[in-house]
């Protein structure tokens, strides 16, 4: 091609050259065929060079010439025909072999010498060694490289079914001791090893032809080509005869030694693949040294990642086979050898290097301790590279190295586990096993990165969920559960938060802290710990703690309520064992609501009064149910904080009226038995409720507050005076509509109390009653307001209340 | 002459023995085309019949004498009338008188010296003949008869290869070789090129060979070139390293033994010329020459063997 024209030919210009050619080949191979039927060989010849010499073009693109060379090939399948015919009719073809070499052109008389060469190896096999030789050798005469290729194509393709696929040992089995035997596995070797070179310095020859502005259409030229030089090897590897020991100390060193001396990537890259690919993978196992040790002498430009991924990988799939032990060894040592080799090699090629190596740990080490240790080392040497390679400088996640580096640390943790487990916590005991893990978080990545490697851990955790298959011996110590906490989990319990923006937190920020808060009551879950295990549950929670609360105000706020619950549960489940299992438990739940009230306390630091309430709330209720000596003035001390926190905390007005809801609920719920502690809080609620601003909402805070005067027994007076003062409020409405809508509430509310005859009581319901009637007849009611009040009536009704007066 | 012989109405026809087992050999005749003749070595005997035929039978035919020659000149083309010859034997058939019938008359050259081959050049032309010559006083009636001789050596003693490195400074660096320095004419050039220094683009390369006949002497010689053969045994180019193969059978070629100096008036001699081509068409070459020379063939003894039997029938 170097000696086109300056200018690329243009697609048409192409096509017209190639039609012109194969109109000639038509032409030519028409006069061949009629010469052959009258049986003119030396005529039929003569076109047939004719035919030949077409392929001495320069003017063809690659793709064109291969159309051509296919069509000319054809045609000289009918010269074979024809010669083997001649031969039975008694041709001596050694005449011919000559014959055919007067041509006074190169490129017809080898073409037509193979022809000839390959029917006088068919018929006269005793001459295939020499012939062999003979072709191989004369085909030297074309140099030009797209040319040379395709003659050479030629030679391996038409010799493809004689080359000799026996052993010295099978021929001298035969016994009968031919002088001249038909040839052995040497003699193919030989000749395709010697073709595959010759074919390879033309094919690498190309790239240094011509221009250099014509770099990239050569270079792509090339890759159409690498099939023609890659078919040597096919070759090889479908000969038989060709076993471990053949393939190890012949082939192998052969291929390798051109491949390396060569000195061109794109010939490096592919065959080195193509090496892979094509031959089993037993005879790779034999040859990892020499063919690793080939790999690091390859030339700057090879991507010798990509050949030793495909090894790693193709072994890493095989079955079948056994692998020796030291496999892992050998890859370690050649890979870090051709990192040492290779210092221009970037940092990405080198992680996905290292990351097969892991996969193919993953797949083929079996003992769990052996597999462990292999990923350790890998980790630790990639720990090694990257430092020296980045120089201190921390891998950034938003770049190819950091996604590369993410990609690679994701794999021993979503595949490294046993029993083909790669869920639940066992990820995370994986990450917490291999001892470098860790280091190569904290020492190399940023942030974010890590982050990104939590965030999946938990994930893959909290995905799989508690329903998941308990298997005890990945459940986590607590020195685990602390360094992974501490450690691993760092990038979401430690550092700065980010800023509020309009009072609202980082979305981001608030969902990974939220996969933390879900992230406790898993570890809390059957999962990680016995459910019997109260005392380890305990240890779990206040080494949580411990870790959790340097996080600050926007981080506890998500986590610590977890914990809150997660205490509250575990002290109702040691007051279920009760004094006969657990001898301490109610010195153990008490402690628990220290706890408990530490950590709300700590909570409260954190600007969050409406979660504190609930807690406290919660708390009071959990420890009125615990069945301590102690519960009542526990509750109280609870209830307290929570009146306290309404009192001084809370100040939207939305809030403060569902506050105190809960607040008289909770009272309610708890139901006092001491009225020395109840009495206080039962006769602070209506006060409380009627500084409520609003009034429907004092109505109705007075209304639930005025159910703390009352029991199944007794309705006190208070309880009374509290429904009056609700009436006389709404009465004092402004809003009609309102005024009625809070009359029928009263009235739907009073009836909770009518199955205790109190005369006042039904007294002012036939007071609201009318006044409701009154209103009815100024205000239309609301479709559910008429429902409501209808409800009411019926109700009473069924209980036989009438409300006339 | 024809009309001549008509006149004076004799035929004379030359019948050589032992004719029917003789091999043919082929030669250029002057105007290119090929003409076959009886084939004959050094020191072969040639000997025959000379048949007289009379056109009038009953006219008496006087002579001053029958003689038979062989004869083995040279011709210069540049120097037509005169004819150098090397070898002259003279038979007399019979003498001064009358023919009065058709008669028969045998001839016999003893172990005739051949010393040179049969040649037919651009300028010259080296032929036998046996030439009959009814004597008369006005014209004499004559007949000849060209043979062929071919000259046969042995296997040389010294054949030692031709090896020889050649190139242009920073530019062009070979080094060939070819197997031997003297090939017989069925012989296989077998050689290589080594390619040392490429510094040039070359696009192919061709061996040919050259004959080079040389005629004359001093200031009078005649230097005639031809391409015999032409061969190309490289296509594209070659890099550094590279050893490119040759093989040129030169059975298929019309060559002939170099002769040297035949009879201090002409001279054959070949060579090889490699000839390496580049894109602008520059020609680069070197010639080196090679002495070809004619084995003998199995089918020579059979002759040698076959020609005392005839004598013996005789």
């Amino acid at each position: 091609m170097s000696t086109t024209p300056a200018t690329t030919p243009s697609d048409d210009k192409q096509e017209k050259r190639l039609d012109e050619s194969l109109g000639n080949v038509k032409i030519q191979s028409f006069h061949m065929k009629c010469c052959l039927d009258r049986g003119k060989l030396m005529e039929a010849l003569k076109h047939a060079s004719n035919m030949i010499t077409e392929l001495r073009t320069n003017q063809l693109s690659p793709k064109s010439y291969y159309e051509l060379y296919m069509a000319v090939c054809d045609q000289l399948r009918h010269m074979e025909m024809y010669l083997l015919d001649e031969f039975n009719r008694g041709r001596k073809l050694a005449d011919l072999y000559e014959l055919v070499q007067y041509a006074g052109n190169i490129i017809p008389r080898l073409y037509l010498l193979i022809t000839v060469g390959l029917v006088y190896m068919k018929t006269t096999p005793g001459s295939r060694r020499d012939i062999l030789k003979d072709l191989v050798e004369m085909c030297r005469g074309v140099q030009h490289p797209l040319r040379g290729l395709f003659l050479r194509n030629y030679l391996l393709q038409s010799c493809r079914n004689i080359l000799p696929d026996v052993t010295v040992e099978e021929i001298a089995g035969d016994g009968d001791g031919k002088e001249e035997h038909s040839g052995t596995i040497e003699d193919s070797i030989e000749f395709i090893l010697l073709n595959f070179a010759e074919m390879n310095k033309l094919w690498v020859r190309m790239q240094h032809q011509g221009h250099t502005r014509d770099k990239d259409r050569r270079e792509k030229e090339r890759l159409e080509l690498r099939l023609l030089v890659g078919t040597n090897l096919v070759r090889l590897s479908q000969l038989e005869s060709i076993d471990i020991e053949r393939y190890k100390n012949v082939v192998l060193p052969g291929i390798l030694e051109q491949v390396v001396s060569c000195r061109d990537g794109i010939a490096q890259e592919y065959l080195m693949e193509c090496l892979i690919q094509v031959f089993p993978d037993e005879f790779h196992l034999t040859t990892l040294q020499p063919f690793l040790h080939s790999c690091a002498k390859l030339v700057p430009s090879v991507n010798v990642k990509n050949i030793i991924i495909a090894l790693i990988d193709r072994l890493a799939l095989s079955k079948d086979i056994d692998l020796p032990d030291d496999l892992f060894d050998i890859f370690s040592s050649q890979i870090s050898n051709i990192i040492q080799s290779r210092p221009d090699m970037i940092l990405e090629d080198i992680i996905s290097m290292e990351g097969s190596l892991i996969n193919f740990t993953i797949k083929k080490i079996n003992a769990e301790s052996k597999r462990e240790e292999s990923i350790d080392s890998v980790l630790q040497s990639t720990l090694n590279v990257i430092k020296e390679k980045c120089n201190k400088a921390r891998i950034q996640y938003r770049t190819n190295i950091g996604k590369e580096l993410l990609k690679f640390l994701k794999l021993p943790i979503t595949h490294g586990t046993q029993d083909g487990q790669t869920s639940g916590i066992a990820p995370i005991k994986m990450s917490l096993k291999l001892k470098v893990f860790k280091n190569l978080l904290k020492d190399v990545t940023d942030l974010e990165l890590q982050k990104q490697i939590t965030l999946s851990l938990l994930n893959s955790a909290l995905d799989s969920g508690i329903e998941d298959k308990i298997i005890e011996e990945n459940r986590l110590t607590l020195e685990e559960i602390e360094i992974f906490l501490s450690e691993l989990c760092e990038p979401l319990v430690k550092g700065a938060a980010p800023e509020e923006l309009d009072g609202m937190l980082d979305e981001d920020f608030v969902d990974e802290q939220l996969l933390l808060s879900r992230f406790i009551h898993y570890l809390l879950s059957p999962i990680c710990v016995a459910e019997d295990d109260l005392d380890f549950k305990y240890l779990i929670i206040s080494s949580c703690k411990k870790i959790l609360a340097p996080g600050g105000a926007k981080r506890v706020r998500f986590t610590f309520p977890a914990l809150v619950f997660e205490s509250l549960d575990l002290a109702l489940k040691y007051s279920k064992r009760g004094s006969e299992e657990d001898a301490k438990w109610d010195k153990k739940c008490t402690k628990i609501y220290q706890f408990v009230n530490q950590t709300i306390s700590a909570l409260n630091e954190s600007n969050c009064p409406d979660i504190c309430l609930r807690l406290y709330l919660q708390a009071a209720l959990n420890a009125s149910k615990v069945g301590l000596k102690t519960c009542e003035t526990l509750a109280d001390e609870f209830v307290t904080k929570a009146v306290s926190i309404y009192e001084e905390e809370i100040c939207e007005t939305k809030e403060r009226f569902s506050s105190l809801i809960l607040i008289i609920g909770a009272i309610k719920e708890i139901d006092f038995k001491s009225a020395e502690l109840k009495q206080p809080f039962a006769s602070q609620m209506p006060l409380l409720a009627s500084k409520l601003i609003q009034k429907p909402n004092q109505v109705r805070a007075i209304l639930s507050s005025s159910l703390l005067f009352c029991d199944d027994s007794t309705i006190s007076p208070e309880a009374i005076k509290c429904i009056k003062k609700c009436v006389k409020i709404a009465s004092s409405m402004m809003d009609n509509d309102l005024k009625l809508q809070l009359y029928i509430e009263i009235l739907a509310h009073i009836t909770l109390l009518v199955s205790q005859e109190n005369q006042e009581l039904l007294e002012q319901m036939k007071d609201l009653n009318e006044k409701i009637l009154e209103q009815k007849n100024e205000v239309i009611l609301s479709e559910s307001l008429e429902k409501q009040y209808n409800a009411t009536l019926n109700f009473l009704q069924s209980q036989n209340i009438s409300l006339d007066k | 002459m024809s009309f001549l012989t008509f006149r004076s109405g004799a035929d004379i026809d030359i019948i050589l023995d032992g004719a029917e087992n003789r091999k043919l050999a082929e030669i250029k005749s002057e105007d290119g085309k090929k003409d076959r003749y009886y084939l004959y070595y050094d020191g072969e005997t040639v000997s025959g019949k000379v048949n007289i035929t009379l056109k009038k039978p009953g006219t008496k035919l006087d002579h001053l004498g029958i003689k038979v020659e062989f004869i083995g000149e040279i011709e210069l083309y540049a120097d037509r009338g005169n004819h150098h010859e090397f070898s002259s034997l003279v038979k007399d058939l019979a003498r001064p008188g009358d023919l009065i019938q058709n008669t028969s008359y045998s001839f016999e050259f003893v172990n005739v010296e051949k010393p040179y081959e049969s040649y037919t050049g651009t300028n010259v032309r080296l032929r036998y003949f046996i030439r009959v010559t009814i004597v008369r006083r006005l014209s004499d009636i004559i007949k000849e008869m060209d043979i062929i001789v071919h000259t046969l050596a042995s296997y040389p003693e010294v054949n030692s290869p031709i090896k020889m490195e050649v190139g242009i400074e920073e530019c062009l660096h070979i080094e060939f070789e070819y197997n031997k320095s003297k090939y017989h004419l069925k012989d296989v050039i077998v050689g290589k090129i080594y390619f040392l220094l490429v510094r040039i683009k070359i696009k192919h390369m061709e061996i040919a060979i050259i004959k080079k006949e040389s005629t004359g002497i001093g200031q009078n010689t005649f230097n005639e070139n031809e391409t015999i053969a032409k061969y190309e045994i490289m296509d594209g180019a070659p890099v550094r390293g590279e050893s490119i193969p040759l093989r040129l059978f030169l059975a298929g070629y019309e060559l002939t033994p170099t002769m040297k100096d035949i009879n201090k008036k002409f001279s054959v001699r070949y060579f090889l010329n490699l000839v390496l081509v580049d894109e602008e068409e520059r020609r680069y070459f070197k010639q080196q020459e090679i002495i070809l020379w004619r084995k003998g063939e199995k089918t020579r003894k059979q002759i040698q063997s076959q020609a005392p039997q005839s004598s013996e029938v005789k």
